[in-house]
């Protein structure tokens, strides 16, 4: 046949080489593929080389608090504490109840006493939900609460079972309120508008925004800071233990959104 | 600030114009002295104390020096003390007395004039006192006498009154700390009675507060005789260039010498005038500090230091805590001196606690005067050692223009290892060797020593989301509940419309209790059945008969409730097999006796 000539078997093949080819290429360089080459790194004790493949996969996309879990234990493995502080604290926005990453901040704790705003009593058991499961618990509570109502009140048919529906609808008023002061209480103590974390290992926050000011506190890295005012090159910010001072905002990073370790948000001016 | 107290007794020493009431109050004072106090000094401890008011005075003026004593008096005070270049006579003394919480202390304060002949660096030497037969002495105590230069453009006597801002240095290195003197002229002897707190402003100068002591003195300046009032402050640069300390203000209460009487009774009818005085301004050239070979733990301190470190105590277990006393003195700025570093930081054989500063007011530096500060830290071995690693401090020295470092020698310790049952309990506990005996072993405590490992399972991707009320799916969830509750509502809405229209017709065509009653069938195969006629019969009693229900007789009230009651229950919530099984006997009964009550009513009314 004229047209199966040697040159065409012979593109015919180098496309079909490329077909095959570049879902491949494609599969290495994936989130999921820098993942796990990256915990295979780890495994092998280069934990330069698995931050690097961590951050890539951030970079493609990849968000989860396993990634961000195991790049705050490449940092903690390479004595980065305040990044190792600030991937921890990530992972546990992304899953406020994920064990792992609290328990690595304890130890980092014990190894800096970095300074953490720890939530006591009813802020600490609110602080293992996120915000939208808490706004989800108030949304469907107060349909349920008006549904009860309105069944017990207009549908003749469970007239008998009025007293049920309405005790259940006096409950889910209470659950709904109760969810409105966790709401209020998630945004006031809780959230992550405005936290930062202390990155830069010998970070100190002073009195005033200048060089010389006096020192009010050492800051080991990892810490926890609440920006109050954002200053250019200073940072104006709320630190546990109801202390207030300037930091540079080099030595620090905000907790969220996440971005990359080498690729800091530049500093906005008020 | 204002210092009435030294004042005032300063007045009392020197015998100007002393107020009658003020007189009173000394001599009642002195009278009442011995008799509250002497009991209880006996066994108080006795300190002298030797005290320069300005360590440098002009040739032709006057100083103050005096001596302090502490719970006691002097068995005889020097009339004269012997020094060197210096002219030192005795004044006078006062004494003072102080209750606190229920115990007395007094204090009495020798004074003495100093002045000069000729320029140069003089000391007084330590005095050798007795109290009560107790031989105590004092510091010597320097002083310079400088010459002033003839065209000192800051005394001025063409003016009654005005304020003098000096400093020793003006070429500074920042953070050294220079002392300042504000001083106070009033024309003729004894004017000033009081001063006020001294105003600086300059934003790139730390300025120290003022002492409380006032020294007062007096001075010939162009053949006027002039009263001076001095304090003293320090003051340091924070950052370099040239700085200019504009002119202090100082409110100053002295004696309007065109309103004074002459004669005996002048101390009486003298009047007082309050000004604010204006002082001269002050230019500093402030150099920077040079970054060529600042030490690492260099903290901002600049000055001269020596560091003394004890440490207590010196045999211990591992665990035990370590107190550390380390005392820093020497001339400088001790506000920037931070506490002296650790040089072990290895977290494994140290847990160090931070260190707590205290700066004795009495011993401060002002640049001239040498001063103390005091670091307590609280330090842990964690395991054995013999010997506490040193603590190290960095400053600048101004007069070399290098920067030094001083480093404390080991201290030999004695740690044994920690043998306290808390550690082993807790670890047989975890290891589960328990020895059976029956005794409570404390829970194991968790160790915080390494992270754990990598989570390696298949990650949960997530999205970055904005918050649940800003996602349209939230909103569009909402739609469920509430299409769920437009439909009970609709059905209520229509079943309302429907319960209306069907009044609307009844009372068009009214139902006639009678004929409904008559439609009673007892004999009805199915209870509800019998109960839904008895309903309509019930329905059309009320709405035949005119009087309310309320109104109607007790008995027939709870009739006509208990039946309608039975009514709902048969038709809208009985068991289907209540529901088709058929009346008793006794219920028709019931039933009828209730209904021919309710016809009897209907009848009469």
């Amino acid at each position: 046949m004229p047209f199966l000539n040697t040159n065409f078997i012979q593109w015919a093949s180098i496309c079909l080489l490329l077909a095959l080819l570049v879902p491949a290429l494609q599969a290495a360089d994936s989130p999921a593929e820098a993942y796990q080459k990256g915990n295979e790194l780890y495994e092998e004790g280069k934990y330069d080389q698995s931050a690097r493949l961590y951050q890539k996969s951030f970079q493609q996309g990849h968000l989860s608090e396993e990634l961000f879990y195991n790049l705050g234990n490449t940092f903690f493995k390479q004595e980065n504490y305040g990044e190792a502080a600030l991937w921890y604290r990530r992972a546990l926005i992304l899953n406020p109840r994920m064990p792992e990453p609290r328990q690595n901040l304890r130890t980092l704790k014990n190894r800096v006493g970095l300074l953490d705003f720890e939530p006591k009593g009813v802020n600490q058991f609110i602080s293992h939900f996120r915000e939208s499961e808490l706004t989800s618990l108030l949304t469907i509570c107060t349909w349920l609460a008006v549904l009860s109502l309105a069944t017990a009140l207009f549908v003749k048919r469970l007239r008998p079972w009025r007293a049920l529906l309405i005790t259940a609808c006096c409950l889910f008023i209470g659950l709904t309120f109760t969810a409105i002061l966790a709401l209020r209480t998630y945004r006031k103590h809780i959230t992550v508008d405005h936290r930062a974390v202390i990155t830069a290992a010998d970070a100190i926050a002073q009195t005033s925004p200048v060089p010389d000011a006096k020192t009010v506190i050492e800051l080991p890295p990892g810490s926890e800071v609440r920006i109050v005012t954002d200053s250019g090159p200073w940072q104006y910010i709320d630190i546990p233990g109801e202390l207030r001072g300037w930091v540079k905002t080099e030595n620090l990073a905000p907790l969220w959104p996440p971005t990359p370790a080498d690729q800091k948000p530049p500093a906005q001016n008020p | 600030m204002t210092s009435p107290f030294s004042f005032f007794t300063f007045k009392i020493l020197l015998g100007n114009r002393l107020p009658i009431s003020a007189a009173i109050i000394a001599a009642l004072t002195i009278c009442l002295f011995p008799f509250t106090t002497w009991s209880q000094q006996a066994g108080r401890e006795t300190k002298i104390t030797s005290l320069l008011h300005s360590r440098k005075i002009a040739i032709g003026e006057t100083g103050v020096f005096a001596i302090q004593v502490d719970n006691g008096t002097l068995d005889e005070a020097p009339r004269v003390i012997k020094a060197p270049g210096l002219d030192i006579i005795f004044q006078g003394q006062n004494s003072s007395l102080r209750i606190l919480n229920g115990v007395s202390s007094n204090q009495t304060l020798y004074y003495y004039v100093v002045s000069g002949q000729s320029a140069g660096n003089f000391t007084i030497p330590a005095l050798s006192l007795n109290v009560r037969g107790k031989i105590y002495t004092t510091k010597p105590a320097s002083l310079v006498v400088f010459k002033r230069k003839a065209g000192d453009l800051s005394l001025d006597a063409s003016k009654p009154y005005f304020l003098r801002l000096t400093a020793p240095k003006t070429a500074l290195y920042v953070n050294q700390i220079v002392p300042l003197e504000l001083t106070a002229f009033v024309r003729g002897q004894g004017s000033i009675y009081e001063i006020g707190a001294p105003d600086l402003k300059n934003e790139n100068m730390i300025i120290k507060p003022f002492q409380r002591n006032v020294a007062q003195g007096n001075l010939m300046i162009d053949a006027y005789e002039y009263s001076t009032a001095k304090i003293q402050g320090s003051i340091f640069p924070i950052q370099p260039g040239q700085q200019v300390l504009q002119s202090a203000n100082l409110r100053c209460r002295f004696i309007d010498r065109s309103t004074r009487v002459g004669g005996g009774l002048r101390s009486l009818f003298t009047q007082t005038i309050t000004r604010t005085l204006q002082s001269n301004s002050l230019t500093f050239d402030v150099k920077p500090l040079p970054s060529e070979g600042k030490p690492t733990s260099f903290s901002g301190a600049v000055g001269n230091f020596n560091m003394e470190v004890k440490a207590s105590p010196l045999k211990l277990q591992a665990g035990d805590p370590i107190s550390i006393d380390i005392t820093v003195e020497g001339i400088g700025n001790f506000d920037r001196l931070a506490a002296p570093t650790f040089l072990s930081q290895d977290p494994k054989k140290w847990r160090t606690y931070e260190a707590r500063k205290t700066i004795d007011p009495n011993e401060k530096s002002d640049g001239v005067v040498p001063g103390k500060s005091t670091f307590t830290q609280i330090i842990i071995p964690l395991g054995e050692s013999n010997e506490l690693p040193p603590f190290e401090i960095s400053f600048f020295d101004p007069e070399t223009e290098k920067y030094v470092t001083r480093r404390s020698l080991p201290i030999p310790l004695e740690i044994a290892p920690d043998i306290r049952p808390s550690n082993s309990g807790a670890t047989l506990s975890a290891g589960g060797h328990s020895s059976g005996t029956g005794s409570v072993t404390a829970p194991p405590s968790p160790n915080f020593d390494d992270i754990l490992y990598i989570r390696k399972n298949k990650p949960h991707n997530r999205s970055i989301q904005a918050s649940l009320q800003h996602r349209p799916a939230f909103w569009f969830a909402q739609v469920v509940p509430l299409l769920l509750l437009g439909w009970i509502l609709t059905i209520a809405l229509l079943r309302f419309a429907k319960l209306k229209g069907l009044g609307a017709k009844n009372t068009q065509t009214k139902i006639d209790y009678h004929q409904v009653r008559s439609g009673v069938d007892a004999s009805a195969s199915a209870r509800a059945d019998y109960y839904k006629k008895i309903e309509e019969c019930l329905n059309a009693w009320q709405q035949q008969n005119k009087q309310p229900l309320d109104s109607q007789p007790d008995t027939l009230k709870a009739g006509f409730n208990a039946l309608n009651s039975r009514c709902q229950w048969i038709l809208y919530g009985a068991p289907e097999s209540d529901r088709h099984a058929p009346p008793t006997e006794q219920e028709t009964t019931e039933a009828r006796q209730i209904l021919d009550g309710l016809s009897q009513n209907l009848t009469s009314a």
